[in-house]
């Protein structure tokens, strides 16, 4: 430090030094000695003290001044060592009862430490010089510990005693049903601490009692779990995850007020292991499918079932059995062939309340996500195709019915839905194959509810499985919109044609793929109407030949073509009959009605305007007029003009089927019905029929699959060149999208190589080479 | 192997067109002998008469391995390049000296090499030239005649005929049957499906392991 006087020469100061040094009184050190033991002594029996507390200070100051330091010590030590076995023989002498015991250790080693506490300043000089500079001697505080150790440690009697009242009174508090003098236990425990007896004196022998404290009582609690079942169980083992988590809570109270830092880690470790990892196959095992069944608002419980087993490392046993119970439950939906028509809800209320359960529950684990997805792709392929089908159905009622019954963002979620199982899908192509049928009928009959929902789903589809996939579904909303172009275009161009003509009273009639809308007020005439189809972008129609329509129809047929073709040249046109559907007027006795109708059923009544009135058509007259050869088509056809709900054809004789060998057919021009607008439904193909068409698309896909494979194959080969087998039969797994096992994909390879795409090497025989 | 025979042969027949060389004539004048002028080949009956002249059968295996070591296309037939040149190649110049050298060309099917060319010689030789296969019924026939001893021979012309609904057998599992037969114990053990062998014999192995002895 730098001060001002730094520039001056330092002054020095001398003292005139003590010829002598002064000399104490004759027998001063003994009789000091003996003052201040008396002192001791005094304190050691709580009695007041001759001197003051600075006089003693002093004195001993003074022995050790005058190098009686080590007397002084040796006599303190033996003063202390005798009062302290005094007081244990005391206690023997007269042993308190058990309920007495710990009180009167902790006073005894309370105010042991107030002596030593008091002793320590009053010998502070001694401690400073004398004990400091010998080696090995003990401080007075030591040496004190040192002597009520070694007491405590002679008196086996006392020290069990003390600890089982100890063990005892830590039962008390955590069964709470018993009075704990909180203080006393924290000074008994310090106590253990301070002598340095805590380790094997206390820790070990209070581990081993929260052991089996824990143990008994967690045994106790579950036993007979597996006894109960539903609800019951699900109560019990929520129960016990709770008093498992207060317990977990409590002990961290406990090990912070009493115990030493160190033992929190190992007490927590105890307990947890006799109360979560001793059980954690029964907790889960028997415990999570009657949790994963309750609703919502039980998701508390498993949120600490993860909570716990996080804890003690045991999240893959959880993991596991969660991932198996969604496995498992997925597939009894999806295998429940009975209820077919609920698969898809169900799969996703099952979906919906998992991701529930892994968001809130299970912390979104990404683990227990993967495990999740992994579960409900097993569940969802369990069968081949038919989940796929019913996702595509399912998505046709949703798109179909719209935001009738739900809200758009209901609707939105819906669909969101519907494609997450969709993701899970092994043969995505099944689903589109059947999603592409019910599209085309949506769009073609003008079922859909909402154009937005749609494109919505399609840009989806689009961002899970690439442009490719979606390829031809946007061509099909593209030909939809070009058809309405061109059907505005062609209506004006024919609007010339027919204001020029008379109009005759004839049934309004619309032919071509496309549902007829509203009553046409504006021409009551003839009115027409097509969709042009690209025939790649739409599923395959069987091409119906030999069907004879009426010459009105043909004849705008064929204008229709000429106004086409005029566009677009080098096109070819092919009419689809099958798919259209008509909207005719009809005169009946009671009045006038507008029938909704498919080209057949329009075709057959259209019969009966050709000839006289109740005129009877047998079947095969029918059958030769209208020049439907397919007869399971005709019967439907006719059924569900004479024998459904709206019965505007009488059938002789009268019966529920259509007998071809013997019916004959009248218009029945009794018939009425409340409304005016009437849409006479086909008769719902059998299932037979039904399953039939199912097939064929199902095997339609399997045509394509085989397609896929082959140039799967010969693109590969053509890159590499050469390849092993088994390297080709990885690439081709990975290639592919869709299921395929390694013995169809060999059958292909052999047909590759019959087909001299590929041969095998001629020396090494799984070897292929590609053959250019 | 055939490689080697169809090059010199192939020079053979340069040179037969370029000189006169009497060896030559000696070999024509034994094609001319056998050769059907209306088809301007040896045909089956020229065959059968050669094979009386030399001792054999034409059903024999002595026949079909002279037809390899003169590199034939076709069964029934020989050219008279695959005549005349064959047999100059091979160093005959008469009938006897085909006698004389036939134990030889049998010695041969030893070697390992030249039994799997002269294998895969048959199917090109036997099957109907129009075909790219080879009719079931003559596998059955041929496979017995050129890999005897080899126990999976029988059960496998029997799964052929009786299980596995083929029509044809085409190269790859002539061939593959061939690597096959050497290489697979008689119990199918350690054959493995997932291998390249094609499906016709991951089939023939289910069928044994079914219980077909």
């Amino acid at each position: 430090m730098e001060s001002p006087t730094t520039a001056n020469p330092p002054a020095v100061l001398t003292f005139a030094g003590f010829k002598r040094p002064p000399q104490l009184p004759e027998r001063y050190q003994a009789a000091t000695l003996h003052r201040l033991m008396a002192a001791v002594r005094s304190i050691q029996k709580r009695l007041p003290l001759d001197d003051s507390l600075e006089e003693l200070y002093r004195a001993c100051e003074n022995l050790c001044l005058h190098d009686y330091a080590e007397p002084l010590y040796t006599n303190l030590r033996e003063e202390l060592a005798a009062h302290i076995a005094f007081c244990f023989i005391e206690l023997d002498r007269a042993p308190p009862a058990d309920g007495d015991l710990l009180t009167a250790v902790e006073e005894l080693w309370a105010e042991y430490n107030r002596q030593v506490r008091l002793l320590s300043s009053i010998f502070l000089y001694l401690d400073r010089t004398y004990v400091h500079q010998t080696p090995q001697l003990p401080s007075l505080r030591d040496l004190a510990l040192e002597l009520f150790r070694a007491q405590w440690l002679q008196h086996d009697a006392l020290r069990n005693r003390t600890l089982a009242q100890l063990m005892a009174a830590f039962t008390t508090y955590r069964r709470g049903d018993g009075e704990v003098n909180r203080a006393s236990l924290r000074a008994l425990v310090g106590m253990y601490i301070d002598l340095l007896v805590y380790p094997t004196g206390f820790e070990y022998t209070f581990l081993e009692r929260t052991q089996a404290f824990y143990q008994e009582e967690s045994t106790a609690q579950l036993a007979d779990l597996g006894a109960t079942e539903g609800e019951t169980r699900a109560n019990r083992v929520a129960a016990y995850l709770a008093h498992a988590e207060r317990r977990l809570d409590g002990e961290k109270e406990l090990a912070a007020e009493f115990l030493h830092l160190d033992t929190k880690a190992p007490l927590l470790a105890v307990v947890s292991q006799c109360l979560l990892t001793d059980h954690v196959d029964t907790l889960v095992n028997q415990g999570l499918d009657a949790l994963l069944v309750r609703g919502a608002v039980h998701h508390g419980d498993l949120a600490r079932l993860y909570r716990l087993l996080s804890r003690v490392d045991r999240l893959d046993t959880l993991r596991t059995a969660y991932g198996r119970y969604v496995a498992t439950t997925g597939r009894s939906i999806v295998l429940d062939t009975a209820h077919d028509d609920s698969m898809v809800e169900r799969l996703i209320t099952l979906k919906r309340a998992q991701d529930q359960i892994l968001a809130y529950c299970f912390d979104g684990n990404e683990h227990f996500a993967e495990t999740l997805r992994a579960s409900f792709e097993q569940a969802i392929n369990a069968r081949p195709t038919r989940p796929a089908q019913l996702i595509a159905r399912f998505l046709d009622a949703t798109l179909r019915s719209g935001n009738l019954e739900r809200t758009d963002v209901q609707l939105e979620d819906t669909l969101n839905q519907a494609l997450a199982l969709f993701r899970y899908l092994h043969g995505k192509d099944v689903f589109e194959a059947f999603y592409k049928r019910d599209l085309a009928r949506r769009l073609l009959l003008k079922k859909s509810a909402s154009t937005d929902a749609e494109k919505s789903m399609l840009v989806k589809l689009k961002a899970e499985c690439g442009a490719e996939f979606t390829h031809k579904l946007e061509g099909m909303f593209r030909d939809i919109g070009v058809s309405e172009e061109l059907e505005r275009e062609f209506e004006t161009a024919q609007e010339a044609r027919l204001s020029s003509k008379a109009r005759g009273k004839r049934p309004a009639t619309r032919v071509g793929p496309g549902m007829a809308v509203g009553g046409d007020a504006v021409a009551p005439g003839f009115h027409f109407r097509a969709s042009v189809l690209t025939q790649a972008f739409w599923p395959t129609y069987a091409p119906v030949s030999g069907v004879i329509l009426p010459a009105e129809i043909t004849a705008y047929q064929d204008r229709f073509r000429a106004f086409y073709l005029d566009a677009h040249k080098q096109r070819l046109l092919m009419w689809q009959d099958s798919l259209a559907t008509v909207v005719l007027r009809a005169q009946f006795d009671a009045g006038r009605k507008e029938l909704e109708l498919s080209c057949y059923q329009a075709l057959v009544l259209l019969l009966f305007n050709d000839v006289t009135p109740d005129t009877t058509l047998s079947y095969a007259d029918i059958q030769r007029r209208t020049g439907v050869a397919d007869d399971d088509e005709l019967i439907r056809t006719l059924q569900s003009l004479a024998c459904g709900k709206y019965r505007v054809l009488t059938k002789t004789p009268l019966g529920r089927e259509v007998i071809p060998a013997t019916d004959a057919f009248t218009v029945n021009r009794e018939f009425s019905a409340p409304l005016f607008r009437l849409r006479i439904s086909t008769i719902q193909q059998g299932v037979k029929e039904s399953d039939k068409e199912t097939a064929a698309t199902t095997e339609k896909v399997f045509q394509d699959r085989l397609h896929q494979v082959d140039a799967a194959i010969v693109r590969l080969m053509k890159a590499q060149q050469t390849l092993p087998h088994t390297q080709l039969l990885n690439l081709i797994f990975q290639t592919l999208k869709f299921p395929i096992t390694a013995a169809e994909l060999k059958k292909r390879i052999d047909a590759m190589i019959d087909r001299d795409y590929m041969e095998r090497d001629p020396e090494d025989p799984t070897l292929y080479r590609y053959l250019a | 192997g055939i490689d080697a025979t169809s090059r010199k042969s192939g020079r053979a027949q340069r040179k037969t067109t370029a000189g006169t060389d009497p060896k030559q004539d000696a070999l024509q004048t034994l094609y001319k002998k056998y050769e059907d002028p209306n088809d301007a080949q040896i045909g089956p009956e020229g065959i059968e008469a050669f094979c009386a002249d030399i001792g054999i059968s034409p059903e024999s295996d002595d026949f079909l391995i002279l037809a390899w070591k003169l590199n034939a296309a076709t069964m029934g037939f020989f050219s008279e390049a695959e005549f005349t040149a064959g047999l100059r190649a091979q160093g005959c110049q008469g009938a006897t000296d085909v006698q004389a050298k036939l134990p030889t060309w049998k010695a041969e099917l030893d070697v390992d090499a030249h039994h799997k060319a002269y294998y895969l010689w048959l199917f090109r030789f036997t099957k109907d030239p129009t075909q790219k296969s080879l009719a079931m019924p003559t596998a059955a026939a041929v496979l017995p005649q050129v890999l005897k001893d080899n126990s999976h021979v029988e059960p496998f012309v029997r799964f052929l005929q009786t299980q596995s609904g083929v029509h044809v057998v085409n190269k790859d599992q002539w061939m593959s049957f061939y690597e096959f037969s050497l290489s697979t114990p008689v119990d199918c053990s350690g054959y493995d499906e997932m291998g390249a062998w094609p499906t016709l014999l991951d089939e023939y192995v289910a069928w044994r392991r079914g219980g077909e002895a």
